[in-house]
């Protein structure tokens, strides 16, 4: 007996029957079933707030059928209106959305941002009292549907899908451009200054005091017949502040070499250890003494902060050089190795760009290069006409900043002119 | 040819490097990061070996010429070798083949849960019938999601610390941190490890000696600022006078009982302290510009050894 044969006997009537009832049954919950499906398909998380609370829309005054208490958005209440956009001019994998709240409606207690992701799930990107938000860490040309629902108490509204909307890189960040029009003037106030440098016009640079001591500071050396101990600074080889240091540690070396005068250089990072020796190598040879130059001279010391603090005071206290130079960048153990140092008694002489160091420096060494002057003080002992040309387009740079702050200020204070949109980088 | 490769080199990196901040084309950034970031580590790597090769050159040849305090250099090579063999056969927490001697704990994972035991032979008593011991109530911690059973040496050497940390801020709270063995249900004794591992270096040498250093500063602040604020000339009295204000605003009892303290302390920071600073940094990003460009083109070569 099949099965076949069971359906099509007298039983089969009992379960022609009962399908029947079921089908009759589904034909009466019929109108709710598809919509509960597709938001299966599309939700991925439950809502906790029946799905009829989220249909009503403005002026849908209708009194709920049933009894229960079920809550309901304020009169008034306004769907939020969401506008999604690819965030322009950026690096891309940003998408910024807007759902303007109207001051005159109700406003909600807060909104919750849902995503569909292209697998069609709803993910909640956020919940805010805001009414923008910039989803980041999104894949470029990827598309994607936003919603946002408006959170009134335990009842809220969901607004129309926003979308597809993908993000994008662009070629161009438009929000640098203030950045882009300083540089091409600073450029062309240095190529201005290079030539006529190249020209031969007499450049005046300003008086370095500390940049001066430099050459009496190598002469007590030589007078003392004691080492130059140079720091070229803590920081990496990545950090300008190290660049320029390693530029004026050239011209220091040139100096010792035509003084006969031993220089120590203990570095704190690997990169600029092998720069700082080529560089010295190299200066004994251009200076015709590659005899002279001591591989020993220029060394590694050690990665750690404090332990090079405390390697390069040892060498301060048991070497007892004549001239110490701190230049580059400095942090904590700036003030333990330039006291240790003032406490031998060399002449020391600082140069930094760290705000926060400065005023040790400035107190424990005799001289102190403040900020941009470690970066003028290559082209300074130098005196080559080209370095001396950049050198004073620095001084303009700075006299152009100046006269902008003041002009702008006038121009913010007297004609309520605000001009940071244009000047902010973004 | 010596002299101008690393010009050349300098000249398309550096200003690929600029490219990449204006552009905002992912291809564009990821090309940056590789030369930023992993070329500079393989770059950083070799340094390295160069580096210690001085460092041990530099030391070698102070005792080979019996220099001032040559003893030193005995002292910096030994321990140099001494951390990079337990550094080499170690490992960072004890993973590696070096003894650890156990300070009476035995860790094991079982159903998401830590269980600690007195020696090996309890806790193969739990793993040969773990229904008969397994409770929970007495494990010492949840398993952390980012751990894996069974537990590797790495793993279990930080759950030790971990439970270690947990042991001493419970003390510390004068509450009783007790871990009692499922198989014995007495108490498990803590006791600290004695491991041998760069960790172990670094905690316990390294750091201290760090904080020394660090801690010397304090001192040496005094000094610097006994310096400082001697009233020689009008200048260094203002300075004497603000920074009098600016301690005396940092002080509670100072700015409860005198009016306006903490207000002037904060306009001398916002307002002359904050225009210089600005000032320095205006001229600092200048230089740094000027510099750059100046290395970029060629112009200053003090960094390859001069212009010849």
């Amino acid at each position: 007996m099949t099965l076949h044969t069971i359906r099509t006997g007298s039983t089969g009537r009992v379960w022609r029957a009962i399908m029947s009832g079921i089908v009759c049954l589904l034909a009466v919950c019929m109108p709710c079933a598809p919509h509960a499906i597709g938001q299966d398909q599309q939700t991925s998380q439950t809502d906790a707030a029946p799905e009829p609370i989220t249909e009503p829309v403005a002026g849908d005054d209708a009194v709920p059928a049933e009894p229960a208490p079920v809550p309901t958005v304020p009169p008034g209440a306004t769907l939020p209106v969401v506008v999604a956009m690819d965030v322009p001019s950026d690096t891309g994998n940003a998408i910024s959305i807007r759902w303007p709240h109207d001051v005159s409606q109700a406003k909600p207690d807060a909104y919750i941002l849902e995503m569909q992701t292209p697998d069609g799930l709803w993910k909640q990107v956020t919940r805010t009292v805001l009414t923008s938000y910039q989803v980041s860490g999104v894949p470029n040309f990827t598309q994607f549907h936003f919603r946002v629902k408006a959170l009134y108490g335990e009842a809220s509204m969901t607004s129309d899908i926003a979308g597809p909307i993908e993000a994008r890189d662009h070629w161009f960040r438009t929000g640098k451009m203030p950045i882009v029009v300083a540089i091409a003037v600073f450029v062309l106030i240095l190529v201005m200054f290079i030539n006529a440098a190249r020209r031969g016009v007499e450049l005046f640079v300003r008086r370095i005091s500390g940049l001066n001591a430099v050459e009496d500071a190598i002469g007590r050396a030589t007078e003392m017949g004691k080492p130059v101990l140079y720091i070229p600074g803590t920081s990496s080889i990545e950090d300008v502040a190290t660049l320029a240091s390693l530029n004026i540690l050239g011209e220091v070396v040139r100096r010792t070499v035509h003084y006969d005068v031993k220089i120590i250089c203990p570095n704190r990072d690997p990169i600029v250890y092998t720069i700082a020796r080529e560089i010295v190598r190299e200066t004994y040879a251009s200076e015709g003494r590659p005899d002279a130059f001591d591989p020993n001279s220029v060394f590694f010391l050690v990665p750690d902060q404090f332990a090079y603090a405390a390697g390069v005071d040892g060498i301060m206290v048991r070497q007892k050089p004549a001239t110490i130079f701190f230049m580059g960048m400095f942090w904590a153990e700036a003030l333990v190795m330039s006291e240790t140092g003032a406490a031998t008694g060399a002449v020391q002489i600082a140069g930094t760009d760290t705000p926060a160091q400065l005023p040790f420096f400035i107190t424990s060494c005799d001289y102190t290069l403040i900020g941009e002057e470690l970066y003028a003080a290559s082209a300074y002992l130098s005196r080559e006409p080209l370095l001396l040309g950049t050198l004073k387009a620095q001084d303009y740079g700075k006299l152009i900043f100046m006269i902008c702050m003041v002009v702008f200020s006038i121009l913010a204070i007297v004609f309520n002119w605000d001009l940071s949109p244009y000047l902010l980088v973004k | 040819m010596k002299r101008n490769l690393p010009l050349y080199l300098l000249f398309i990196f550096a200003i690929w490097g600029g490219i990449s901040v204006f552009v905002g084309k992912e291809s564009v950034h990821e090309i940056d990061n590789l030369l930023r970031n992993k070329l500079l580590l393989i770059v950083g790597a070799f340094a390295i070996i160069l580096g210690l090769g001085s460092l041990i050159f530099h030391h070698m040849v102070k005792i080979r010429n019996k220099s001032r305090y040559w003893q030193y250099s005995y002292v910096t090579l030994v321990s140099l070798f001494i951390s990079s063999f337990i550094g080499l056969f170690g490992g960072v927490r004890g993973e590696k083949s070096l003894p650890t001697i156990f300070g009476g704990l035995v860790l094991l994972a079982h159903d998401g849960q830590v269980y600690a035991f007195q020696n090996e032979a309890e806790m193969g008593q739990f793993k040969a019938s773990p229904d008969k011991f397994v409770d929970p109530a007495r494990a010492v911690m949840p398993l952390p999601s980012n751990v894996e059973a069974p537990l590797s040496r790495y793993a279990a050497s930080s759950l030790r610390d971990e439970i270690e940390l947990r042991a001493s801020n419970a003390r510390r709270n004068g509450i009783q941190f007790e871990m009692i063995s499922p198989v014995t249900g007495k108490p498990v004794p803590f006791k600290k490890d004695f491991r041998i591992h760069i960790q172990q270096l670094f905690e316990g040498i390294l750091v201290p000696c760090g904080s020394t250093m660090f801690a010397m500063l304090a001192f040496y602040m005094c000094s610097a600022a006994y310096r400082a604020f001697r009233m020689r000339n009008l200048h260094a009295g203002v300075l004497l006078v603000s920074a009098f204000i600016v301690m005396l605003g940092q002080i509670p009892l100072a700015t409860a009982y005198i009016p306006g303290v903490y207000e002037l302390r904060q306009w001398i920071l916002d307002v002359p302290n904050m225009a210089s600073k600005r000032g320095i940094m205006i001229g600092v990003g200048l230089g740094a510009v000027a510099t750059s460009f100046k290395i970029i083109f060629g112009i200053e070569r003090a960094w390859l050894g001069g212009d010849e």
